[in-house]
């Protein structure tokens, strides 16, 4: 119990800066004295703040950006590092280095490296520029017959990621934080590109350069696929088998190749050999295989030399202007060296390697076709990858950039090409010309979301998305948000279903429901993305390590029993006999810091292989090791270190304490969730310990209090609405000019809170206020989830909040020099402003603080009339100028609003930019959403005065009223205990914890209840405000935090009798913002065909829609107009009539179609 | 190297899973052969770290026997090197000597040829001999020289003066032999050939059209970035393959290792495990 209270009492924790370091000279340090004792099993979870301080939630993002300007930026350099001329051979020009954000002559040993950005990046919202800073590249050039180099070359501006190590806000303390209008709680990780905030969000990937094999056992089909990924190219190879027989398939061959003959082609003639890699001395995939043999034999194939004729005959060339034509030998060569599986590069003709990976591949679907169940899961974390910003701007840049370079080339060819030149060449002067190029293309990029490579002819749309800013729990949602790239109409449950592979990576809770519902992913709270590391380093310590080069096993004892494969990204390196020594020798370098504790290594037995993973985007979370007696490394002795802030989290790691697991290598391992399993002697191969176990959950399943007593898909209710709920949004909120904005007027940190809210900061940034609830019925306006909220708290402040909506206005400058100017007020004969001006100041803008109504003016510009005009024939120049049109900026709305902000700036390209916000204070009314933590929505059906509220002997009346109905069908206990540990937490004077797994207890939270006198199930006596009298049943009465949900009936009430039509069809518009009619669609048609109502059919159809009065012709059938008919140049038989304009309309166009549509009209009576 | 020697690296007595007949040779080339030997202390800190990492586990030092470390004499590197030739085709049940009939490498592309005589008693069609035409009595092993980025050793085990010795002989290189059918092959151009020539006899006066044709193409550069217009890696390998010339080697076989085991120097690192560790990772 002591310890318990003492858990709940360390607060909030302190940021990364200096003011982090105060509380660590008082004499408590996060209610702990320095004296007090450590318990490893209650204090571990201290490694999560650390984790997250060094990690952060959107350290993904960070670290892939990050790795994407330090280092994939000189790799792809490095790619292409030469530009040649086709005219001239002694041109050349080298690119040797290549930096973003500062110039070589910056770089000083000691001293951080200064950065350069375009301005600070609250002012690029503002502005509606891009945060971005300029990419510069050193070059090595010929000039004539000198050699040049030239340093500092910028070639484009790259767009920053908030908080990269490339960005301002890297590594400042809050203060310098407020002095750039910064939120020091932002969690950055997001561009700013013409003013809008864009997320490239994570995608989902099946991995990369790994043999997958499926099976369809309806067809009999098994397949071996392998997407190989290179710089250059993307390509898919399959193995699969048909009738019994094994083919390799690739796009680029017209048809499936056998087996046999590509592993002949490649190199592998004897059919001994191919026996040996393939099946091993297993006779029952010998069997299995043999049958491959006959066809090659049949074919009369024995040779490479015949092997490679027949594949290239097979080859679909695909002949580039330019290329070379290639003889039938050289396209088999050609295929089998660098189109099939294409991640496998051939030096040397040395094509063992290849070799090898197809049989692997074979030898997969033998062994599948043998036992049905060696078949992979696509839908397994561990063969998933996560694509963040950094690599799909990798993809993009190197595409701008071979771009750029060929532009180039095509520029300087163009002037080498010149016989007679003047002065000496430079090559300088040309590569300045096209320099938008990539900063436009990644701009346009970002901003669009459209992803088009020209490398892999990829296109692919919706990459980016605007970082939603309703709150911070929606911004933050965001950033750990992963999409996959399957598509949302395909009717497969596996996608979408929990994997169990996924737990401690990937929230359990937070999905959307329906369409999207399991595509769309959210990251657990302690979970980190790797980024590629080097394969070469790891290649030669498995060498060290006892791995025997794959070049040098002999193919007969491959597979021989014991032997096992060693595979780095999915490619055989190398055999040991002595795996689990293999394995546990190189974990233990890992754990010494000589390896990247991002390289995972596990073994699979079924495979008789171990798998070394070094490449990118897999998911990994940091677990406590256990030692071989089954104790947890992690000592009080070290958190004592940790909570004194002697150690961060980089310590545990580097002593080997804690250690970063994959899911693969999760696989391999025993993981106890508490250290009381440890003890548990029936389990004695535990290898890892849980830091905690609330950590399954996200950052947006993480604010619900105790989640684990909740049916689970209220949690992922909650997960959604709690992305809705309005707050508080960054401690900038009031310098944000946005479309729209919801803040919170009176917003409250929850008094259930969680670690995790701690952890993310909601207990600064709220979205909600703790109500006094009492779950009772009263009224009858609170049927279907509907409350009832007292008037007296919304006259308080409960629930109040303001939207802000951002007006914008250019004035535009136009080619023949008129330009859009803001005119002042227009006043009345008492020189008063005329009343649409009543808000404006003198310059013509909304003067802050002044209320606006409908149809009020809050930018008076003005436009040239003639503006198009050019400037040639202009005749009159006086006249155009001074003629202009009044465009008024017009304030909307049925409620007032009032000016907020007035901000004037130049744009880009020179126009006057502004932006005016408005705001409005709502209180809350009926029909105003809310939502509790626990999934429970529900409208305001009634606002009731507090003295006609029940009451408690305390004289306390509820805020809101709940509906009782409400909990048997949803089953959200934990709504139940929150009441009951906020209500203890009021009385004790604390507040109380909620978190996953853990918590306050409830029957500690009932006894301080009854020891204030309350009951301890929480229910109290009320008293109705009504009669005085004593309600006849106890009542659940405490506190729960609600949230307000951004519907609000104000954006959405509407009605209309008569108003707008289309233009076309003479129907009234559509939708609330055109002032639409509501419409009686086709269902509501039929309910009245139905009941035979046909008058009120015509009227809703007809005579409130489009009618229309036509003159028919009796005689011909057509329309003629004014009583005459053209047709029969008669007015004989014209008759006038009602029919609805767009049946008139359809006979026009059937008579434009020479379809003669003609009416018969008959009487009636 | 006989199974003795292998049991020094490999603690298992039935353990042949490396090689199956391993055959160190000793090569004489006629040409100039690139020295890329380095008696660096990476190659003495490798064997020295793996008993070390045994030390740790419980794996007891029962001898301990002093390595000494040959290299081939400066003068003799350029034209010696020693090379580990795998027989990937050949069972176990054949004995170990081989008669070569002759080697020879193309240093540039790592390539080695060996040839090896035909047993035509057994197991031989004579019908086919007729039918092609060619007696083949001889057969082509081919394979890549893989270089040994050093590390790999031919190693003998003396008693000398009653005292135990290792004597360890880096390798350059490694190569698995593979029979190449070259005969057939052979057969299939020639036969390519004569159909060749009777087609273009046939088709003599639409040749020079093809001519002009293929001149205009390559007139047409292309300005997509994304195709480079040269030949591709591996083809550039074929075609430097396909101009280097056979060069003849020499051949010694292993019983002429006694001559290399002359160093008399104590093999000792001087490389500590935590440098040699970091030496590999960083």
């Amino acid at each position: 119990m002591v310890n318990k209270r003492k858990a709940s009492q360390i607060t909030r924790e302190g940021m990364v800066t200096d003011e982090a370091f105060q509380p660590l000279l008082q004499e408590t340090y996060k209610g702990k004295k320095l004296t007090d004792q450590i318990n490893t099993a209650e204090d571990k979870w201290n490694l999560l703040p650390a984790f997250l301080k060094v990690k952060g939630l959107v350290k993904q993002h960070l670290d892939s950006f990050n790795y994407f300007v330090d280092t994939d930026l000189k790799k792809i350099i490095k790619a292409n590092e030469l530009v040649l001329s086709d005219v001239d051979p002694e041109f050349y020009l080298k690119y040797l280095d290549i930096r973003v954000g500062h110039k070589s002559s910056n770089v000083q040993s000691n001293k951080p490296v200064p950065k350069e950005v375009n301005l600070v990046p609250h002012h690029c919202r503002l502005r509606d520029l891009t945060y971005s800073a300029p990419i510069y590249v050193d070059v090595e050039y010929t000039r004539g017959r000198k050699i040049i180099v030239h340093r500092d070359l910028e070639i484009g501006r790259m767009p920053i990621m908030l908080r990269s190590n490339k960005c301002l806000l890297d590594g400042i303390d809050d203060k310098q934080m407020a002095s750039y209008d910064e939120c020091p709680l932002d969690p950055g990780g997001y561009f700013i590109v013409n003013g809008t905030e864009k997320v490239i969000l994570v995608q989902e990937q099946l991995s990369k350069n790994r043999i997958i094999v499926e099976a369809d056992e309806k067809k009999n089909i098994v397949q071996a696929s392998v997407t190989s990924s290179t710089h250059e190219r993307k390509s898919k190879t399959y193995v699969i088998t048909k009738n019994e027989k094994i083919y390799l398939k690739h796009n680029s061959i017209s048809e499936d190749i056998p087996i046999v003959i590509i592993l002949k082609a490649a190199g592998i003639i004897s059919d001994l050999e191919i026996l040996q890699l393939v099946c091993g001395d297993d006779s029952n995939y010998q069997d299995l295989f043999a049958i491959n043999f006959e066809e090659a034999a049949k074919l009369e194939i024995f040779t490479q030399q015949q092997a490679l004729h027949y594949v290239g005959k097979r080859v679909k060339t695909i002949r580039r202007a330019g290329a070379p034509k290639l003889s039938q030998l050289q396209e088999g060569i050609e295929a089998i060296a660098t189109t099939i599986i294409a991640h496998i590069t051939v030096a040397d003709l040395q094509f063992r390697e290849k070799a090898l990976y197809i049989a692997m591949m074979t030898r997969r679907v033998l062994m599948t076709m043998h036992n049905p169940k060696m078949v992979d899961d696509r839908d397994y974390v561990g063969n998933k990858r996560l694509e963040l910003a950094g690599q799909l701007m990798s993809l993009l840049f190197e595409d701008l950039f071979k771009k750029f370079n060929s532009d180039f080339k095509a520029n300087i060819d163009k002037i080498l090409k010149k016989p007679s030149r003047v002065s000496e060449f430079d090559a300088l002067l040309s590569i300045n010309i096209h320099s938008n190029n990539i900063t436009m293309g990644m701009n346009r990029a970002i901003s669009t979301g459209n992803w088009s490579l020209k490398r892999f002819k990829m296109e692919r749309a919706g990459v980016t998305h605007v970082l939603s800013r309703l709150s911070y729990i929606s911004a933050l949602g965001m950033m750990t948000r992963i999409s996959s790239q399957f598509e949302k109409s395909r009717k497969v449950s596996g996608p979408r279903a929990l994997q169990p592979s996924q737990f401690g990576m990937l929230c359990t809770s937070d999905t959307p429901e329906g369409e999207a519902c399991g595509l769309v992913k959210n990251l657990a709270l302690m979970t980190h993305i790797t980024t590629d590391d080097e394969e070469d380093p790891i290649r030669k310590l498995c060498f060290v390590l006892g791995c025997e080069d794959i070049l040098e096993v002999d193919s007969a004892t491959l597979h021989s029993k014991g032997n096992f494969g060693i595979y780095l990204n999915g490619t055989l390196i190398g055999t040991t006999r002595f795996p689990a020594k293999f394995v546990s020798d190189f974990r233990n370098l890992r754990r010494t810091g000589k390896v990247s504790a991002f390289i995972s290594i596990y073994t699979n037995t079924h495979q008789a292989a171990v798998h070394i993973a070094t490449d990118g985007g897999r998911i990994c979370r940091p677990l406590i090791i256990v030692d071989k007696d089954n104790k947890s490394k992690v000592k009080a002795k070290h958190l004592a270190k940790l909570m004194q802030g002697n150690w961060a989290f980089d310590d545990f790691l580097q002593h080997g304490l804690v250690e970063y697991l994959d899911v693969n290598e999760e696989n391999d391992s025993l993981i106890a969730i508490y250290e009381k399993d440890l003890i548990d002697p029936s389990k004695t191969n535990i290898t890892h310990l849980e830091i905690e176990p609330f950590t399954v959950l996200g950052a947006v399943a993480g604010l619900i209090p105790y989640p684990h007593h909740n049916q689970s898909p209220r949690n992922t209710y909650q997960c959604a609405m709690g992305k809705q709920a309005i707050g508080a949004i960054a401690y900038n909120q009031f310098r944000r000019i946005d479309t729209l904005l919801y803040l919170m007027v009176y917003p409250q940190q929850p008094m259930v809170k969680t670690k995790t809210i701690e952890l993310i900061d909601y207990d600064k940034l709220p979205a909600g206020q703790n109500a006094t609830v009492a779950v009772m019925s009263y009224s009858g306006y609170d049927i279907e989830d509907a409350l009832v909220l007292n008037k007296a708290s919304i006259d308080r402040g409960f629930g109040r909040c303001q939207v802000l909506r951002k007006n914008t206005v250019t004035l535009k400058r136009y080619p023949n020099h008129s330009k859009d100017v803001l005119s002042g007020i227009r006043v009345d004969d008492n020189d008063h402003p005329i009343p649409p001006h009543a808000s404006l100041g003198i310059d013509g803008l909304g003067e802050v603080g002044t209320k606006l109504v409908n149809g009020q003016v809050y930018v008076n510009k003005s436009v040239p009339v003639n503006a198009g005009e050019s400037v040639l024939n202009k005749t009159e120049p006086n006249q155009s100028t001074e003629s202009m049109r009044e465009t008024p900026a017009y304030y909307k709305g049925a409620e007032p609003a009032y000016v907020d902000q007035v901000m004037m700036s130049v744009s880009d390209n020179d126009q006057a930019l502004i932006k005016v916000l408005l705001r409005q204070t709502r209180r809350p009314e009926l029909g105003d959403k809310f939502s509790s933590r626990h999934g429970q929505k529900g409208v305001c059906g009634i606002i009731v005065q507090q003295e006609d509220l029940p009451f408690n002997d305390d004289g306390i009346s509820p805020d809101i009223i709940m509906n009782p109905h409400g909990f048997p069908s949803r089953m959200t206990v934990g709504k139940m205990i929150e009441l009951i540990s906020g209500k203890a937490g009021v009385l004790n004077g604390s507040l109380e914890y909620g978190t996953c797994f853990g918590g306050s207890d409830l029957e500690e939270m009932s006894e301080v209840l009854v020891k204030n006198g309350f009951n301890y199930s929480g229910k109290d006596m009320l008293y109705s405000g009504i009669t005085g009298e004593c309600l006849q049943a106890y009542i659940f009465f405490g506190p729960i935090y609600y949230q307000k949900l951004k519907h609000m009936v104000l954006d959405k009430m509407h009605a209309r009798a008569r108003g707008p039509r289309a233009v076309l069809t003479r129907q009234p518009t559509e939708g609330r913002s055109r002032d639409g009619g509501l419409r009686l669609g086709e269902m509501e048609r039929d309910c009245v065909i139905a009941y035979g109502a046909s008058q009120l059919l015509l009227e809703r159809l007809m005579i409130s829609s489009d009618a229309f009065e036509v003159d028919i012709c009796n005689k011909c059938g057509l329309m003629g107009y004014n009583t005459w008919c053209t047709t029969c140049n008669s007015s004989e038989n014209v008759i006038k009539m009602t029919i609805p304009y767009a049946a008139k309309l359809l006979f026009q166009e059937l008579i434009s179609m020479n379809i003669a549509p003609r009416l018969k009209l008959g009487d009636v009576f | 190297m006989t199974k003795e020697e292998t049991k020094l690296f490999i603690d298992e007595d039935n353990d042949d899973m490396d090689v199956s007949m391993p055959q160190i040779s000793n090569i004489n080339i006629d040409s100039t052969h690139e020295s890329m030997y380095q008696e660096s202390l990476n190659e003495q800190g490798l064997d020295d770290s793996d008993t070390d990492l045994e030390l740790e586990e419980e794996d007891p030092i029962i001898e301990s026997i002093p390595l000494f470390i040959n290299s081939i004499g400066e003068e003799e590197r350029e034209s010696q090197s020693i090379h580990l030739l795998q027989y990937s085709s050949k069972p176990k049940s054949i004995p170990q000597t081989i008669n070569h009939v002759g080697a020879a490498v193309k240093p540039e592309s790592n390539f080695i040829k060996v040839k090896i005589p035909l047993d035509t008693n057994k197991f031989y069609d004579n019908s086919k001999t007729e039918e092609w035409g060619v007696a083949v009595n001889e057969h082509e092993h081919m394979g890549v020289l893989n270089k040994t980025n050093g590390g790999l050793y031919a190693a003998k085990y003396v008693i000398k003066d009653g005292e135990k010795q290792v004597h360890l002989i880096p390798i350059d290189s490694t190569a698995q032999l593979r029979p190449s059918f070259k005969y057939l092959d052979d057969i299939e151009n020639s036969k390519m050939l004569q159909r060749k020539e009777s087609f273009d006899q046939s088709a003599k006066p639409q040749s020079v059209h093809v001519l002009q044709s293929t001149a205009k193409n390559t007139k047409t550069s292309n300005n997509d970035p994304f195709v480079s217009t040269a030949l591709g890696e591996s083809l550039k390998h074929v075609r430097r393959f396909d101009q280097e010339e056979w060069s003849n080697v020499t051949w010694e076989d292993d019983e002429n290792l006694e001559k290399f085991t002359e160093s008399t120097t104590k093999l000792q690192t001087k490389t500590t495990m935590d440098d040699y560790i970091n030496q590999l990772t960083h």
